[in-house]
């Protein structure tokens, strides 16, 4: 059977990393059959190779020296080819010079980047946890010492974006699924305010500034002028006086022009051209009801391109029947419609749609149009009036948040951990671990199936973003938790170790126990099956 | 009067009566047909620059016609006159190309609406182009938003 060629960019300035990636490959994967391109981030995008070369399944973004220009063009290429359905597949990891850097720049982990090596680490680890989250494909990997069946609570964090903020509110952004009207996340930037949990006042199936898939706007806890202070309540003044001080933060929302098409390379296109235009786009390759009316509610498009390239049932008279349906029928605004690639023409289209705020053309949606159209509404000054910076800039460190749960601590080693939860979380998001040091953890397809078993998901995160000195560390942690079993400890004992565990852990109830211990049951007999039947690597 | 010579196509001959008589004095040459195969007839035999076409017929309908008409290359503006509840045939006549519809019995803007059609039909532009018509509509778009 051929084996599909992987091609693998290196985004950065650094070619000898380049060479030592081959050397490393010709080295140990010798029919790893593959394509290594340096690209110098000073004199190309990786939209210019998409659209000249076609996608890349794996790219290398080198950090180190990246200015805040590049930085911001950058996030917003790779923001715009994470909505395509063609190119979102293609993973991105992280290089940066120490951990300080990535834990500053920890937003970067829910803007596309999947994995964050550090420097210094071995390459072993970096290539073999790369390809296993890139390609499902499990290289040769070293055994590390494992300690099974901790089961114990512990708290993980998903790395999210924090994208909004007034005196009233804040959006956070993530891939993770918050169940009720609660959240728990810390707003850092409040060093009086230690509150961990806070109300929900709307949750939106889609994310209005990253790839990911929910947002949340969630209520600040404003002390009433009567409230005495309080760790939990946050004053107006305080809030206020804030905001002010740190206005840099914050920019308006650019004009927003939402995109109907099957056209993958026109996102590529788009994403090139994304950070040097005072336009925002969203781009869609399907037509869903649900998701448009959510969709218009919270980020209010002025100006749509409805693409019948390839008309399907999505997105094709159908769906333009329902987008004009739901138009019409909004208070306020009726937004621009433009129909490209239909043979009809514009009085026949309004008259049929009962829609007049829609111009017919005949010929493609190219970029040029798209340039051509967005260039005028903006230049029109009618975009969406004096709108107040409540969007956090795309590179600021104010960006990074973290959303908290619990879960059981199922199993680690220095390169991986599993845990039991409840609730399903989408692969490749990101965790992390606040040990006395931070972890990080990308959540991977595992072999031994995430289907819920009984009560419980079982996943397994990759760790990353970690550093020498910190390894040595999560290898004791292991030793430790190896040589004093969870089971065989009696209470005291056990209370002890958790109380100089550097992770946050709780002893789990009888009950729950006994469900986590039929869960890990199934998930052994079903993994002594699949051994037996023979699991082959894809390489 | 324009130039141009208009095809119509219904199969209520009253209509066609009324159409022919309001439309003789702007347009060069009138064309009948009451059905989409006799429409078809008179498309292989004369040059006609627009079709004003009954959207539901016997024998072969608006959207049978249009269809056909476009498999053999001729890209003539139609203009489709519909009556109430016909809505599923004009969501499957804008797949070929409609310019315009007009509701039946109105009458209302069908001389503006036939003239444009015929010009449109005797000097047709490149698929590709934005035309200025479409820019100055586009601006007026952006005018009339709020």
């Amino acid at each position: 059977m051929k084996k599909e060629k992987r091609v693998i960019l290196y985004y950065g300035e650094d070619p000898e990393f380049v060479q030592s990636l081959e050397t490393y490959f010709k080295r140990f994967h010798r029919d790893l059959v593959h394509e290594l391109t340096c690209l110098d981030y000073k004199k190309t995008s990786i939209a210019d190779y998409f659209i000249e070369h076609g996608k890349a399944h794996l790219i290398f973004i080198d950090f180190f020296d990246i200015s805040d220009k590049q930085l911001l063009s950058l996030l917003a290429e790779i923001n715009l080819l994470k909505q395509s359905a063609l190119y979102k597949s293609s993973t991105i990891m992280g290089l940066f010079a120490d951990k300080d850097t990535l834990v500053s720049q920890e937003y970067l982990l829910s803007s596309g980047i999947s994995l964050a090596y550090i420097q210094g680490r071995s390459m072993t680890d970096f290539i073999c946890d790369s390809f296993e989250i890139a390609f499902d494909d499990t290289l040769f990997q070293p055994r590390y010492a494992k300690v099974d069946h901790v089961d114990l609570q512990i708290q993980i964090g998903f790395c999210s974006l924090l994208t909004q903020m007034d005196d009233k509110q804040f959006s956070i952004e993530s891939d993770y699924e918050v169940h009720g009207k609660k959240i728990q996340t810390n707003l850092a930037m409040f060093k009086a305010l230690t509150a961990t949990e806070f109300d929900i006042l709307k949750t939106y199936p889609f994310a209005l500034k990253s790839p990911l898939d929910f947002t949340y706007q969630i209520k600040f806890p404003i002390a009433g002028a009567w409230e005495a202070d309080s760790t939990n309540l946050i004053h107006k003044a305080t809030l206020d006086t804030w905001l002010d001080l740190k206005s840099d933060l914050f920019e308006a929302p650019k004009p927003r022009i939402k995109i109907f098409t099957n056209q993958a390379k026109l996102t590529v296109l788009l994403a090139k051209q994304q950070s040097k235009m005072d336009i925002s786009f969203d781009i869609s390759a399907q037509w869903s009801t649900a998701l448009f009316n959510e969709h218009r509610a919270l980020k209010k498009p002025q100006l749509i391109f409805y693409d019948m390239y390839e008309a399907e049932e999505g997105i094709g008279v159908k769906g333009l029947s329902d987008l004009t349906d739901i138009l019409s029928n909004q208070r306020g605004n009726k937004p621009i419609v433009i129909i490209t690639n239909t043979p009809s023409k514009t009085e026949a289209l309004r008259k049929l749609y009962q829609y007049p705020h829609l111009l017919a053309i005949e010929g493609p949606l190219t970029e040029e149009i798209v340039q051509l159209f967005s260039k005028k509404f903006v230049e029109s000054g009618k975009t969406q009036g004096q709108v107040k910076p409540t969007q956090i800039k795309c590179n600021q460190p104010a960006r990074s948040i973290t959303i908290y749960d619990q879960f059981i601590f199922n199993s680690l080693t220095e390169r991986e951990f599993t845990f039991l939860s409840k609730v399903e979380i989408p692969f490749y998001t990101t965790v992390k671990l606040n040990l006395s040091f931070i972890v990080y953890g990308t959540l991977v397809p595992y072999e031994l199936s995430t289907n819920k078993k009984k009560d419980y998901y079982h996943y397994k995160a990759i760790i990353h973003g970690v550093e020498e000195g910190e390894l040595e560390k999560l290898r004791k942690l292991v030793n430790q938790l190896i040589f004093n079993p969870v089971d065989d400890l009696n209470p005291k004992t056990l209370k002890d170790l958790i109380a100089q565990s550097p992770i946050q852990m709780v002893p789990l109830p009888e009950k729950v126990l006994e469900e986590v211990r039929t869960t890990e049951q199934e998930v052994f007999t079903l993994s002594v099956k699949k051994m037996n039947s023979g699991i082959k690597s894809k390489l | 009067m324009a130039q141009g010579n208009l095809l119509i196509t219904d199969d209520e001959p009253i209509i066609l009566k009324m159409l022919k008589m309001n439309l003789a004095d702007h347009v060069e040459k009138i064309f009948t047909a009451e059905n989409g195969r006799e429409a078809l007839a008179v498309l292989e035999k004369e040059e006609i620059h627009c079709i004003v076409c009954d959207i539901n017929m016997p024998v072969m309908n608006g959207v049978e016609l249009i269809k056909e008409v476009r498999a053999r290359g001729i890209q003539l503006p139609f203009i489709f006159y519909t009556a109430h509840g016909e809505r599923e045939l004009m969501l499957e006549a804008v797949k070929y190309g409609a310019f315009d519809f007009l509701n039946k019995p109105n009458l209302d803007g069908l001389e503006e609406v036939v003239l444009r059609g015929l010009k449109a039909g005797s000097s047709p532009s490149a698929e590709e182009d934005i035309s200025d018509d479409q820019l100055s509509e586009y601006k007026k778009l952006l005018k009339e938003l709020n």
